[in-house]
């Protein structure tokens, strides 16, 4: 390495190791903006769990490095350290304002971690074990107290590896960050310690989504007592994990200079978990639009099919889509229902779905068609459709408006923004290109199916809504140049 | 972006048990076996002898059973924690398959160890002695400095019956041939005493190959686990108990030569033997009280630990066991304090039906105090060991040695009314030591184990 990289992007378990969404939108980044240098940070929880670089490398990234929060390493040996009153007051000083919802300026100084409450100090020192204890026993006491002192454990110490990583990465001129988290922390205070601007884009929410992967998670051991808990009661221990990831969620909006999402209603969620407005923006993600000018051809005349793309998972609710189907089908017995994506992710939900389609007699209508090609189906339907009870801002509705098919999706995410406008004024009085649906409503969603199928004029219609609302709003190229204009900005480059 | 939150559920599981394993009972084998096992050895050693040769070779005889006793355990002494310790962890872990092959390593650096020395001396020092004597003398060396370590590790597993069955067979054969071997003279009855051992030493190992089969038979990597401060642990404290016998066997106003390179110390060895046998009762009784009382709280908290408790109930547990070691050490002083009352009001009647000389009574009562201490310092020792405390193990034994032996010379220098006060003196010094240490630790023993284990 010649020159230290422009730009750090602080990959949490993505790019370049493993693939999916956020991979490809940093890979994307790189490649279209290759008048700056960029860097990144890889970081992963063991080194065995990623296999190889999954993308070709472009030639702008001249620095790479991973680094693996939970791999074995060996902590420091076991030394008791005396007790310190001052230490003690810090501790209960930072606990407490960050449980009214405040942000002590100290937890975005790496010197807090090296010198203040080292590493040391946390694991071994009798001020330390004082404040666990008196906490435990103001907060948990009927917890059992070994999961208790471990999840406390688990929770702070990668801090201290997170910390550690800022004096090994070279000094670049901006750092940005695809997520809050460890990621977000990591950037938080390599912007505060390098003096340097650092860009925050969430693509789902961060917070929200371990919040859901901790209430779902029963390896997270809660041995409770018997009579201990309400049924629906969350645990003390739970609570731990949740708060602290909302801890590093807020760090990262307290210490980012700038805070992007893809749509209107992520800004919002960001802004209620604690983000500054002023410093929220939207930069949706962007498609290459003309790769689906060849679809786009091809689908004025093609059958009444309905698509579904998305693997089959109960997030997913592919029963609502099947069961909409039916109802369709009463109507219009021609028409098909494709649902696209693998099948092999969930196999117990896959084979309730396709019993559903057998009990409803719907064989001949509803069609698993596993992992395609998505410009293939885009060029032989009519119709794409999300039932979705949760989505961020869905690729395929994109792909489905560049190829001019009109979509009928829950309101979830960014559908409603996409499908009704929501970018600008402009962007609303474009118009609908297609219908935005209540969760789990089979009846509203067949309706407007058929609407769809039986209105060319409708259809027509919204499909050139989507054609013009990709084109003007959710270009490759207009992705590309937010950024551009962005990094320029913080980068203090001639514009 | 799952990665990292996947990981987090793992290692919860994981991670909580890591650091807590019991610190087994390795340290009361070092201790109390010993002890019991050389006081018997000189006693019947000397006690078969006698009826088949002449009382001065006997004396001579039992001198040098007794050097080869303090010698193979000072030499073995720095491997025998450490063994144990490691041995005991394989156990716990059940990879008794490293077992063997590690036990063989340390053998074979003991003997070799045993050897050299016995090599060294009897070239070295025993010049007009005969050929055949330098040769068992060695031998018998090479052979005791491993024998400690079979006999620790057999102590450490509980199974006495056996321990007991091999030792009879041993001693039962020195009995049967000392008769015909007597007629060779000293180096006769050491050969006897020689075959003895070979027979309890190869009955024991025997046993331990049929306990913990192994494809491998020789490994060190007792040596590289993280036990290293018990080699200095198990040297000091071999050394704390033999050095003021030393000082007073080669120190030009209490000792004399008996046999070649051989001195002894007639005012200090016969009253010191009998402080010994006088402090056995109450060994047998702490110990008995620290496997059968203690060990339950013992065991009982870091089942709390382990089975995931609320702080309070560790609390209470942990308060009952600290109870419960305090109390172990005051019965030990009150059940040592009676043995000392009754021997201070009997032992004119008892010195005079075993008709030993009553000069020796003044020297007998200090000594009779400092050996009590002695079993006060293992008893705390023994605590220390259970809770693993090496740093502590480490301290009290330096200090035990290094002021043995200083103020034993002082005492020698300060002339017979001092005799036996140094040695009072170290252990007192030991013991209070040892016991603000213990309690320092126990103080905070929840802050330990949570947090100073790995």
């Amino acid at each position: 390495m010649e020159k230290n990289p422009d730009i750090l992007i602080v990959a949490e378990g993505t790019y370049p190791f493993v693939r999916g969404g956020v991979s490809s939108w940093i890979h994307q980044l790189i490649t279209g903006l290759n008048e700056f240098t960029f860097g990144v940070i890889f970081l992963g929880s063991r080194r065995e769990d990623y296999g190889d670089i999954k993308y070709q490398l472009p030639e702008n990234l001249i620095y790479l490095k991973a680094e693996y929060l939970f791999d074995e390493e060996e902590l420091p040996k076991p030394n008791p350290i005396e007790k310190r009153k001052k230490l003690l007051k810090q501790l209960e000083n930072i606990h407490s304002l960050v449980k009214s919802g405040r942000i002590p300026k100290e937890l975005l100084n790496v010197k807090t971690y090296l010198r203040q409450i080292t590493e040391e100090e946390f694991l071994y020192g009798r001020t330390s074990w004082e404040f666990i204890t008196d906490s435990y026993l103001k907060l948990a006491r009927d917890n059992p107290f070994v999961s208790y002192f471990w999840t406390v454990r688990n929770i702070h110490l990668p801090v201290w590896r997170v910390t550690r990583l800022t004096g090994k990465i070279p000094k670049t001129g901006l750092i940005h960050s695809p997520s809050t988290g460890y990621a977000g922390f990591l950037s938080s205070l390599l912007g505060k310690k390098w003096k340097r601007p650092f860009i925050l884009t969430e693509h789902g929410i961060y917070t929200r989504e371990r919040k859901i992967d901790i209430l779902i998670s029963d390896l997270i051991n809660e041995e409770r007592f018997f009579f201990q808990r309400e049924y629906g009661e969350v645990g003390h221990i739970k609570e731990l994990w949740i708060n602290f990831f909302l801890l590093l969620g807020k760090l990262s909006y307290v210490a980012a200079d700038r805070i992007i999402s893809l749509y209107e209603d992520a800004r919002q969620i960001q802004i209620n978990l604690g983000a500054p407005p002023e410093k929220t923006e939207v930069i949706p993600n962007g498609i290459k639009v003309e790769q689906y000018i060849e679809a786009r051809e091809k689908n004025v005349k093609a059958p009444p099919i309905i698509a579904l793309i998305g693997r089959v998972v109960p997030i997913k609710d592919i029963k609502t889509f099947i069961k909409a189907m039916r109802i369709v089908v009463n109507k219009l017995p021609e028409v098909e229902g494709w649902i696209v994506g693998p099948i092999d992710e969930d196999p117990e939900y896959y084979e309730e779905c396709r019993k559903l389609v057998n009990v409803l007699r719907l064989e001949k209508n509803v069609k698993f068609l596993g992992f395609r090609n998505v410009k293939e189906i885009l060029a032989s339907v009519r119709l794409t459709t999300l039932t979705s009870i949760s989505e961020g801002m869905p690729l395929v509705v994109l792909e489905s408006f560049a190829a001019g098919v009109p979509c009928v999706a829950t309101d979830v995410g960014a559908c409603h923004q996409l499908i009704y406008g929501g970018v600008s004024e402009e962007d609303k009085k474009l118009g609908k290109a297609g219908e935005v649906v209540s969760v789990a409503s089979p009846g509203e969603t067949a309706e407007n199916y058929i609407k769809f199928l039986t209105n060319r004029e409708e259809w027509e219609r919204a499909r050139n809504v989507a054609v013009e609302r990709v084109e003007k709003f959710y270009s490759h190229q207009q992705f590309l140049e937010s950024y551009r204009k962005l990094y320029r900005r913080f980068l203090n480059w001639p514009e | 972006m799952a990665g990292i939150a996947f990981e987090i559920r793992k290692i919860l599981k994981k991670r909580s048990l890591i650091g807590l394993s019991y610190a087994l009972t390795y340290g009361i084998s070092l201790s109390a076996g010993p002890i019991i096992i050389s006081i018997f050895s000189i006693l019947f050693s000397g006690l078969v002898a006698m009826e088949f040769t002449d009382e001065v070779t006997v004396r001579k005889y039992q001198i040098v059973v007794t050097y080869i006793i303090a010698l193979s355990l000072i030499i073995s002494s720095p491997l025998q924690l450490i063994l144990t310790r490691y041995i005991a962890d394989r156990y716990f872990k059940k990879e008794t398959e490293k077992i063997l092959a590690n036990f063989l390593g340390a053998l074979t650096l003991s003997l070799i160890s045993g050897f050299t020395v016995g090599l060294f001396l009897s070239v070295a020092t025993m010049g007009e002695l005969p050929l055949l004597f330098k040769i068992v003398f060695t031998f018998t060396l090479t052979l005791s400095s491993g024998f400690w370590l079979i006999n620790i590790l057999l102590t450490a597993f509980k199974d006495y019956k056996f321990i007991l069955l091999s030792f009879l067979s041993g001693f039962g054969t020195i009995v049967l041939i000392t008769p015909v071997f007597s007629k060779l003279g000293i180096e006769g009855l050491l050969t006897a005493f020689f075959i003895g051992i070979v027979i309890t030493f190869t009955l024991l190992t025997g046993y331990l190959f049929k306990l913990f089969p192994s494809r491998n038979l020789l490994e060190f990597s007792f040596l590289k686990s993280g036990y290293k401060i018990l080699i200095p642990v198990g040297f000091f404290y071999n050394v704390g108990v033999w050095i003021d016998k030393f000082i007073f066997w080669f120190s030009p106003d209490t000792g004399s030569f008996v046999l070649g390179p051989f001195k002894s110390s007639i005012v200090y060895d016969i009253p010191m033997f009998l402080a010994y046998l006088a402090i056995t009762p109450g060994m047998g009784y702490f110990f008995l009280k620290l496997e059968g009382e203690f060990a339950l709280y013992y065991e009982k908290y870091y089942e709390a630990i382990i089975k995931n408790e609320t702080l309070e109930r560790i609390y209470e547990i942990g308060h009952d066991m600290i109870t419960a070691a305090r109390s172990i050490i005051q019965e030990t002083i009150r059940a040592q304090a009676i043995v000392i009352i009754v021997l201070l009001l009997f032992e004119k009647a008892i010195f005079g039906i075993f008709h030993i000389s009553f000069v020796y009574i003044p020297l007998f009562n200090v000594l009779l105090l400092g050996t009590s201490l002695q079993l006060l310092v293992m008893a705390v020792l023994s605590l220390i060991y259970y809770f693993d405390l090496k740093t502590e193990a480490l301290i009290v034994t330096f200090t035990a040695a290094v002021l043995n032996a200083a103020f034993t010379y002082v005492s020698i220098k300060l002339g017979p009314y001092f005799y036996g006060y140094g040695f009072f003196s170290a252990l007192l010094i030991s013991l209070l030591l040892g016991i603000l240490l213990l309690r320092r630790v126990l103080y905070e023993i929840h802050y330990r184990t949570f947090m100073l284990n790995r």
